[in-house]
């Protein structure tokens, strides 16, 4: 499957290709075409959208009505070939039916466990912000450890699990504020925003003749192979240097007055993932600063609670406080900090 | 790849833990003998808990370091903190002095402010750097203990400490294998460590070629010798060092010299005591007169070899001794010293000159018996000027001393050679002035005496000349005079003239001055053995061929007497001198000065120069003759006042190199461009990855000097990504190739590649093609 590498959007890429680590391939290539068919003129956020599918990373997003949110999750939950679920958060919505519940089988005279929308591969749960804290909980676990326990019964979800979540920023009644506890759940909170002028026009003339078979579509991954390629991300090598990079960059949020809480060690984890995810996009076997920089702002946006418009900034203020590390890396690897007394 | 068991991590507790064993052996070192054990350790326990206490809050808020470029830096609170720990003691100890009360000597001040330096490092051991630098000042520590203290905890201490400095190696070492040694790293040769390490120790050998002592003496020169604190206490009562307030204030209970004779009453030994107990007692004539068989006109007249008595003890010195009596070493206890001298030795210290020696003694000249002419001057009055005493010619700077009297009874002022001055006391007034004055007279020529016993406790401030050996080897002063006979200091007996002049043949030929004396020195140096207990046998008649040929062994005196009358042979005046050698060795660092016991008398010997100054040389093996070494003050001050010279006679020059040193102040950034340029494209000693990373250098050098210095926040691709140039993102690829990827930039990228896209990148980013790009000023 891994052909070739797709074209490379910085200098780096063709020189430093590694031949051990498998390149994304067509289908990737395949997929970011795909998504970018749906939602047109969306190329960041389709990328975005990629980074944190190939990092295993869920995805909240956040924008007003009728940007194409649902479509962009509809979309790629058809391009991977996986089962899809749609979850329409309301106040009304119970734990259970978000993971799946027992039922007394009368004839057979036993227990039978009904599954809920979290077994799919991605799960669309819309507006969910409109679910009351108790539902939202339930989906803590599945988010986190991608399994569920129910009755004391634990049930693993699908290894490929991936939740895209929507919500409105702009309607306060009825709707109740994702916790930290669940933000922390997220690798990137993205915005679509309006298109552009052009692409609307292209968009209706495309609504006049097209044939609106998108879900009829084949996938664009085989079966498993998604797996594969978050493997092969997992893979790509981080230089301790960035690694102290990421942490002085988490230190500085923790340190800042402003942001009520830091990142997290999860949201580390989740930010190492996504810079080796953009790498990997970019036909790289290796991460470079830039990619950590590229996902700073989506990350940082969801793990300090900052508002859309504001995570751009919020990024910049946090990177431009930490050096990019240009020591060679036997130096660096030489004065990493030592613990004091 | 790191080993099991090995945690680098825990560097930090065991650099503090270092660094608290060698402070507690460098605090006892420099405590006072009577301070409980107790205390240094509670101090230096209190140091250890600030310390963490430092380093936990640093650990907390980082507030200390900051990340750089290059890794973990201290952050400016930290410098000035750390600064403040270093200067702290020097400020408060210079409050001291202008304060005038009690200072402690440089070298202890130095410890202490040592001491919080390697705490402060320790505390900030997250910074390899800072952890480097605690280790190295421990080790610093230990080595001044050593050289400086006599404490019984040292040599545990440092013991130790040794043991506690192979692990911290042993830590250090695993820690920077494991860096070295990851996947991919290339480990290159060290070349700067071991460049620097061979420079260390061709100097050190260079030097220890170069003078007179050994490697570990040389280790101790480097612990500085201030020559102590110049502290009085003017109440001090303990027959040592008699404060002002003592001797001279209302109630004085020590009133100076008394009318009785000193010599009869006090039990203090006297110089003729001091020789005697150090050479053995001097034979009689008589039994001379039956060992010796000479001719019967060589023989040696009874009338002038009659036993010492008390009162012309000390004229003469017989180098006919007996068998000193063996008894055990005397302990140096500072407290008994016959002498205590502050200030810079090795010094030579004169008590008796003689000139006349009839082949058995050495007689003393006779004094002028003329008042001594001194000229009183100063600003309070209190410094007694010594006549035809100028400087220039062969004299260099001065050199302050002060001697004070201790276990010693003496009538004459132990002057160093070439003073210029000298005061008695530290706060003289009028009635001592004159008491000075009227009591001094000449013994001999440059050698003071009183009427009266100098009581213990006297205190004498010198101020003499030093003399430049570089001048001296220039001049013509040291030049042999033709025979004279009315010349003692030319005579040699006819006994001894034979051995004498063999001696000194062998020398003949050498250019006349200061070479050929030192080469006939030396050779004395070389060619005998320094032992006090050697002694000339009675039946031998030529003292000089027994000591020369046959025992080659012999106490100073033997060295004094064969090189003066060597010397003679050639022509030189030269006479011996004895006294007492402040010998480097003694010095006292708790104290501050340098303590002169009887093992320290000496004889050297004297050369008079064409303007009738007598120069001090010692042929003894182990004892230096005192050069003016000029303090690093005085050089600085004769480097700028040779340059304003030059300027003033220069001032064209001195006008054209104001503006070009303005001109490359103004365009220092770009000078400095253009040398790291040169640099980045022709160096050929560069590996792949420094190129690479001077390349990087030298791009965020050119965008300081187009005035758009990258943020430290922006990556190198975001920044000069903006140079439409194919071989800037090359450049681009490689960089992030080779500091980022596992295997670095040489696996993908040969040699051949690497070299051009560096200078590629270096030509594309010429500064006005980046300023375009980066839109600055």
């Amino acid at each position: 499957m891994h052909s070739k590498p797709p074209a490379a959007t910085d200098p780096v890429g063709n020189l430093a290709a590694d031949a051990a680590v498998a390149p994304p391939g067509e289908r990737v290539a395949a997929l970011r075409a795909r998504l970018n068919g749906v939602l047109q003129g969306k190329q960041a956020v389709v990328e975005h959208v990629l980074t944190g599918l190939l990092a295993r990373g869920h995805i909240l997003l956040e924008d007003l009505p009728g940007l194409g949110k649902t479509t962009l999750a509809r979309a790629l939950a058809t391009a991977i070939g996986g089962r899809f679920a749609r979850l329409q958060c309301t106040p009304d919505l119970l734990p259970s039916d978000i993971t799946g519940f027992n039922l007394f089988n009368q004839k057979r005279r036993e227990f039978e466990f009904v599954p809920g929308p979290v077994f799919s591969d991605v799960l669309l749960a819309d507006e969910i912000n409109r679910a009351t804290p108790r539902a939202q909980s339930a989906l803590l676990e599945a988010m986190a450890e991608r399994q569920v326990t129910v009755d004391n019964q634990r049930y693993a979800l699908s290894p490929a699990f991936f939740v895209i979540a929507t919500q409105n920023p702009i309607e306060h009644h009825g709707t109740y504020p994702l916790p930290e506890a669940q933000l922390d759940r997220f690798a990137m909170k993205l915005s679509i925003g309006y298109p552009a002028p052009e692409d609307e026009v292209r968009m209706l003339a495309a609504d006049l003749t097209g044939d609106d078979s998108s879900d009829a579509a084949p996938p664009v991954l085989m079966p498993g192979e998604l797996l594969r390629l978050q493997a092969a991300v997992r893979r790509l090598t981080v230089a301790p240097a960035l690694q102290r990079y990421m942490v002085d960059l988490g230190a500085v949020t923790r340190a800042q007055p402003e942001f009520e809480c830091g990142l997290s060690p999860r949201a580390l984890l989740l930010w190492q993932r996504l810079a080796q995810a953009r790498a990997f996009l970019e036909g790289r076997s290796f991460v470079i600063p830039d990619d950590i920089q590229a996902v700073a702002a989506p990350l940082l946006g969801v793990h300090l609670a900052a508002l859309p418009a504001a995570a751009d900034a919020v990024a910049q203020q946090v990177l431009d406080q930490v050096p990019v590390p240009t020591a060679p890396p036997r130096h660096a690897a030489r004065d990493a900090p030592e613990r004091g007394p | 790849m790191r080993p099991e068991g090995s945690r680098a991590s825990d560097s930090g507790w065991l650099t503090l833990l270092l660094v608290a064993l060698s402070a507690l052996s460098a605090r006892f070192a420099i405590s006072e003998p009577e301070t409980p054990w107790y205390v240094p350790v509670f101090l230096i326990g209190s140091y250890t808990g600030g310390a963490s206490f430092l380093g936990a809050i640093d650990a907390r808020t980082g507030w200390l370091r900051r990340s750089g470029p290059g890794g973990t830096v201290p952050a400016w609170p930290g410098i000035l903190l750390g600064m403040l720990l270093i200067v702290a003691p020097y400020a408060a100890n210079g409050a001291r002095i202008l304060a005038d009360t009690y200072c402690r000597p440089l070298e202890q001040v130095s410890i202490v402010a040592l001491t919080n330096f390697a705490f402060f490092a320790a505390a900030l051991s997250r910074i390899r750097g800072s952890l480097l630098a605690a280790g190295a000042v421990s080790f610093v520590l230990v080595v001044a203990a050593l050289m400086l203290g006599e404490h019984p905890a040292i040599v545990p201490l440092t013991a130790a400490y040794g043991g506690l400095g192979v692990a911290w190696l042993a830590t250090r070492y695993w820690r920077d294998a494991t860096a070295a040694t990851q996947p991919g790293r290339t480990v290159r040769f060290p070349r700067v460590p071991v460049l620097g390490l061979g420079l260390l120790l061709a100097g050190v050998t260079a030097a220890s070629t170069q003078m007179a002592q050994g490697v570990p003496d040389i280790w101790g020169e480097w612990v500085p010798a201030s020559g102590g604190s110049r502290w009085a206490n003017p109440a001090a009562l303990l027959g040592v060092g008699d404060g002002d307030w003592v001797v001279s204030g209302p109630r004085a209970k020590s009133t100076g010299a008394t009318d009785s004779d000193h010599f009869l009453e006090s039990d203090l030994p006297t110089l003729y005591d001091v020789l005697t107990e150090t050479y053995g007692e001097p034979r009689s004539p008589q039994e001379l007169q039956r060992a010796i068989f000479v001719d019967s006109e060589q023989m040696l007249s009874p009338q002038g070899h009659k036993a010492p008595d008390s009162g012309a003890a000390g004229r003469r010195f017989s180098i006919y001794r007996k068998d000193r009596s063996r008894r055990p070493p005397a302990a140096r206890e500072a407290a008994d010293a016959l002498l205590y001298v502050e200030g810079r030795v090795p010094l030579h210290l004169a008590l008796r000159v003689y000139e006349h020696f009839d082949g058995v003694q050495w007689h003393e000249r006779a004094a002028r018996q003329a008042p001594c002419s001194l000229k009183v001057r100063g600003p309070d009055n209190s410094w007694l000027w010594l006549p035809e005493r100028s400087p220039g010619g062969i004299f260099a700077g001065t050199r302050p001393h002060q001697l004070r009297f201790g276990r010693f009874s003496s009538d004459r002022l132990p002057l160093p050679n070439h003073s210029q001055r000298f005061r008695l006391g530290r706060q003289v007034g009028d009635h001592v002035l004159r008491w000075a004055v009227d009591v001094l007279s000449w013994a001999s020529d440059g050698i003071l005496q009183a009427r009266q016993v100098l009581p213990p406790g006297t205190c004498l401030d010198v101020i003499s000349f030093g003399v430049d050996r570089a001048a001296l080897g220039r001049s013509d002063e040291l030049r042999p005079c033709p025979p004279h006979g009315a010349d003692p200091c030319l005579d040699v007996p006819d006994a001894l003239r034979g051995s004498a002049a063999a001696l000194a043949e062998a020398f003949a030929h050498l250019p006349r001055g200061l070479p050929q004396i030192e080469a006939l020195l030396d050779h004395l140096r070389t060619h005998c053995a320094h032992d006090r207990d050697a002694t000339v046998p009675p039946a031998c008649a030529d003292p000089i061929h027994h000591f020369l040929h046959q025992s080659r062994r012999g106490p100073a005196y033997q060295f004094a007497t064969a090189a003066a009358l060597a010397l003679r042979s050639l022509g030189y005046p030269t006479r011996v001198v004895a006294g007492f050698y402040a010998d480097p060795a003694g010095y006292d660092a708790r104290m501050g000065n340098t303590p002169i016991q009887a093992d320290d008398a000496h004889f050297w010997i004297e050369v008079r120069t064409a303007r009738g100054d007598w120069l001090a040389f010692d042929p003894t093996p182990g004892y230096r003759t005192e050069w003016y070494e000029r303090t690093w003050r005085e050089r600085i001050a004769a480097a700028l006042a040779s340059l304003g010279r030059t300027l003033t006679a220069n001032p064209i020059a001195a006008v054209l190199g104001a503006t070009l040193s303005g001109l490359i102040w103004w365009r220092r950034l770009w000078l400095r461009e253009r040398l790291f340029t040169l640099w980045c494209l022709w160096w050929p000693f560069q590996g792949p990855e420094q190129r690479i990373c001077n390349t990087l250098r030298l791009l965020d050098l050119r965008s300081r000097v187009c005035g758009r210095p990258r943020p430290a926040g922006r990556t190198p691709l975001a920044w000069y990504g903006r140079v439409d140039d194919p071989a800037c993102r090359v450049f681009l690829g490689l960089l992030y190739a080779a500091l980022y990827n596992r295997g670095g930039v040489v696996p993908p990228c040969p040699a051949d590649r690497l070299v051009p896209a560096c200078r590629g990148a270096v030509r594309a980013t010429a500064p006005g093609r980046l300023r375009a790009a980066l839109g600055g000023a």
